[in-house]
């Protein structure tokens, strides 16, 4: 079925492949189907100027979109590295993972910025909730970290919390924020749903779990159950960030109905 | 054919049938298929629906709206609807004729 498609010209599937496949899949191809197909492909290869698309060359994908997809995946990465090192580490707040977490911080921050335009002309509200929820995190926990480089230790920094307070309240804002740009784009359906998907069960765990253990009001010290879900979360949630930008950097530009 | 859909040449009869299955309100393709097929009997083919779909869409006879997931429907413009009310009235014209001449043959 994919195959007759592609016998079009690429600038019609770019307009029309997905509905058409979608006319495609409520019923068998017969063979009166197929032979209408290959009869419609030729028509659109001999007759461009009669369809209501200009058949362009393909192009690329928006800059801003694939940008931001290189931001989640670079992000999503060094996160994962961050908490991995930090699993690892004695001492996780130090070094390595303190030197990665701005690095990280940054890209996501692009990243949410960047995926959450391409939501928000879909759906304004929730596009825009779901990304200036997570970039105030991000924000908030860079300030914390920076703090703690810069070494105001325990000191109050804003708003009398010091840089460990802070650090835990803009991750806290990041992983709420991460659930609401994953509710977005499964409603949404601009970006990978299964990339989506998997960023909601993550920053669900890192949410309901890893954050309170992070500041203390749970010990997971004793519960393998509940080490492994802390793991399997923070993997999610940075292979949920990984996954949304790769799809970003090879999605197809969204059709613009109003060119007809 | 009415003047507006003379030049479609084999295309001209499917953007008929689907002026007059948008008739009623906005329809997706496969609707579009179904409708036609509910009305004459004959299936319309889907290279041939997208093809026609192209065309009305070029000349401003119908408009896309937002894709529902990945089904987008298609609505009849102002354009669209007066081009198929002249489609239609020449045809009411042409099949009175025949009838007519049936009548006084016989």
């Amino acid at each position: 079925m994919r195959l007759l498609v592609r016998l079009y010209p690429a600038a019609w599937r770019a307009r029309y492949e997905d509905e058409f496949l979608a006319v495609l899949e409520e019923r068998p191809l017969s063979p009166f189907d197929a032979v209408d197909i290959l009869l419609g492909a030729l028509d659109a290869r001999l007759r461009p100027r009669s369809l209501a698309i200009d058949l362009a060359p393909r192009r690329n994908p928006p800059m801003n979109p694939r940008i931001a997809g290189y931001a989640a995946v670079a992000g999503g990465g060094l996160t994962l590295l961050m908490m991995l090192l930090g699993f690892v580490l004695p001492q996780p707040t130090n070094g390595v993972a303190v030197f990665l977490y701005p690095f990280a911080a940054v890209a996501l921050l692009i990243a949410v910025v960047g995926l959450g335009a391409v939501q928000g002309r879909r759906n304004p509200v929730l596009g825009w909730a779901a990304v200036v929820v997570p970039a105030a995190g991000l924000l908030v926990s860079l300030v914390g970290v920076l703090g703690g480089v810069i070494g105001a230790g325990d000191e109050p920094m804003v708003a009398g919390l010091n840089s460990w307070a802070l650090w835990s309240l803009g991750l806290s804002g990041f992983a709420i924020g991460s659930i609401l740009f994953a509710v977005a784009t499964i409603g949404v359906g601009v970006l990978s749903r299964g990339g989506a998907l998997t960023l909601l069960i993550g920053s669900l765990i890192v949410g309901g779990i890893f954050l309170p253990t992070v500041i203390g009001l749970i010990n997971p010290d004793g519960v393998p159950v509940m080490q492994m879900a802390i793991v399997a979360g923070v993997v999610l949630f940075c292979a949920g960030w990984m996954w949304l930008g790769y799809a970003a950097t090879v999605q197809r530009p969204i059709a613009s109905s109003a060119a007809a | 054919m009415a003047s507006g859909l003379n030049d479609l040449g084999r295309f001209a009869e499917p953007a008929v049938l689907i002026l007059v299955a948008l008739a009623n309100g906005p329809k997706h393709g496969y609707a579009i298929m179904t409708d036609v097929e509910a009305m004459t009997g004959s299936p319309i083919g889907p290279g041939t629906l997208y093809a026609a779909l192209g065309r009305l869409e070029r000349r401003g006879l119908i408009a896309p709206l937002p894709a529902d997931d990945r089904r987008r429907p298609y609505e009849l413009t102002g354009a669209g609807a007066t081009t198929l009310e002249e489609q239609l009235r020449e045809l009411e014209r042409f099949a009175r004729t025949g009838l007519t001449r049936l009548a006084s043959s016989g």
